[in-house]
């Protein structure tokens, strides 16, 4: 059985900040404050690619976790805005920064806000399959490289950052965390609410909030319906921080208190696959948490879900 | 007042902030009242599921008083 065992993030030291911009673009601090909830927006530097997101969060990982580099059997990087055209993979790139082992499998992900989900029963399924003792998933989708500055929709919205995930053996004892009752939605039709044409990102806000404040829902209630759970029974829902509004309008609908559904984007952004990872993070080693459920959603148009379990030898310790 | 735009001025009651003013002309634009976009979206698909259809981006742009999207709406189930 794998499970997650420490999550490391990093995050540009650079940003822009929103409240500067609000006569540029014609909206309130209110606007701000109650709709878009982003203060500020991450941007990497121009000499950083995406793999150099990927190999600061590696080196928090190291320094929080104490993770020898030559033992990771695997490296997957969920992105879509790749190293150069993706050619080679941003994974092999990381792999080759970083100085793995050979005998280490890379590969990369292709998704958005859905990602960090999908990643997590990708590489815990590639890792049990294959005997596989230690990997690490990565998010880093830089939307910055895509972002039209002109284009209020979207340029006040994303942040750039990167998240690793280990992930090894569940081991009694220590806090780590099963992944389990996955679902899993495409609405491929959909797909051009959040594209990119002519190298620039083009979002349809209606499609995506209507998509995302439907189906996001329906998916953690499947999710809870497959573990045999009511929401009650869980302590923290982590939603991609896609904006405050969309992640107000899901709780809502879900009908849980307000202290369930954290936001955590105000300092960076909506990171896209990042967002969820990087709160989660935050309650790993919390004693008083011991179920949470992840719900990603956007690009695709998709959308996933799954179900977090503290392993029962981990509950209690530091 | 039309059965459809009673059913309007409810909905933005249950999806808008708290502190939106009271709908009392049909024939302004919604956002004069200082309904934004995402209270709009909001809005338009609280009543999608309310009504079980669907309101194309192009009908949503047309639909911005009460009274255009009453007769909207009244034309969509007649």
């Amino acid at each position: 059985m794998i499970s997650i065992s420490a999550i490391s993030d990093y995050v540009p030291e650079h940003a822009l900040a929103n409240a500067e911009r609000l006569d540029e673009f014609g909206i309130t601090q209110d606007f701000l404050d109650t709709k878009i909830g982003v203060m500020r927006v991450a941007r990497k530097g121009n000499d950083q690619e995406t793999s150099d997101l990927c190999v600061g969060a590696f080196r928090k990982l190291q320094s929080e976790a104490g993770v020898d580099p030559t033992s990771v059997d695997c490296v997957v990087v969920c992105t879509q805005n790749p190293d150069g055209h993706g050619l080679p993979h941003t994974s092999a790139v990381v792999h080759g920064k970083l100085g793995l082992k050979p005998d280490c499998a890379s590969f990369d992900v292709s998704l958005g806000c859905s990602g960090y989900v999908y990643g997590l029963s990708v590489v815990s399924s590639f890792m049990a399959a294959n005997g596989l003792e230690r990997g690490l998933l990565f998010t880093a989708d830089p939307y910055s490289k895509i972002v039209d500055p002109a284009d209020k929709n979207t340029c006040l919205l994303f942040g750039d950052a990167a998240s690793v995930t280990l992930l090894q053996p569940a081991a009694g004892g220590s806090d780590n965390w099963v992944a389990s009752d996955f679902r899993f939605i495409s609405q491929g039709s959909q797909g051009k609410a959040l594209s990119v044409e002519n190298g620039r990102l083009r979002m349809n806000g209606r499609a995506v909030f209507s998509f995302s404040a439907t189906e996001a829902p329906r998916l953690i209630g499947e999710t809870l319906a497959r573990a045999g759970l009511t929401k009650e029974a869980i302590d923290v829902f982590l939603l991609h921080q896609g904006s405050k509004f969309i992640v107000d309008t899901i709780r809502d609908r879900l009908d849980v208190a307000p202290h369930k559904v954290p936001l955590k984007m105000s300092a960076f952004g909506n990171t896209v696959s990042s967002s969820i990872p990087m709160m989660l993070r935050d309650y790993l080693r919390r004693d008083d948490v011991s179920r949470i459920v992840l719900c990603g959603f956007g690009v695709g148009l998709s959308a996933a879900s799954c179900l977090l379990t503290r392993n029962a030898g981990g509950a209690g310790q530091p | 007042m039309s059965a459809h735009s009673t059913t309007v001025v409810d909905t933005i009651r249950q999806v808008c902030p708290p502190g939106t003013p009271k709908i009392d002309d049909f024939d302004k634009p919604l956002m004069d009242f200082g309904l934004d976009s995402l209270d709009l979206s909001a809005l338009f698909l609280a009543l999608e599921e309310r009504y079980g259809i669907k309101i194309s981006d192009d009908e949503f742009d047309k639909l911005d008083t009460v009274n255009r999207i009453a007769a909207f709406l009244a034309e969509k189930k007649a």
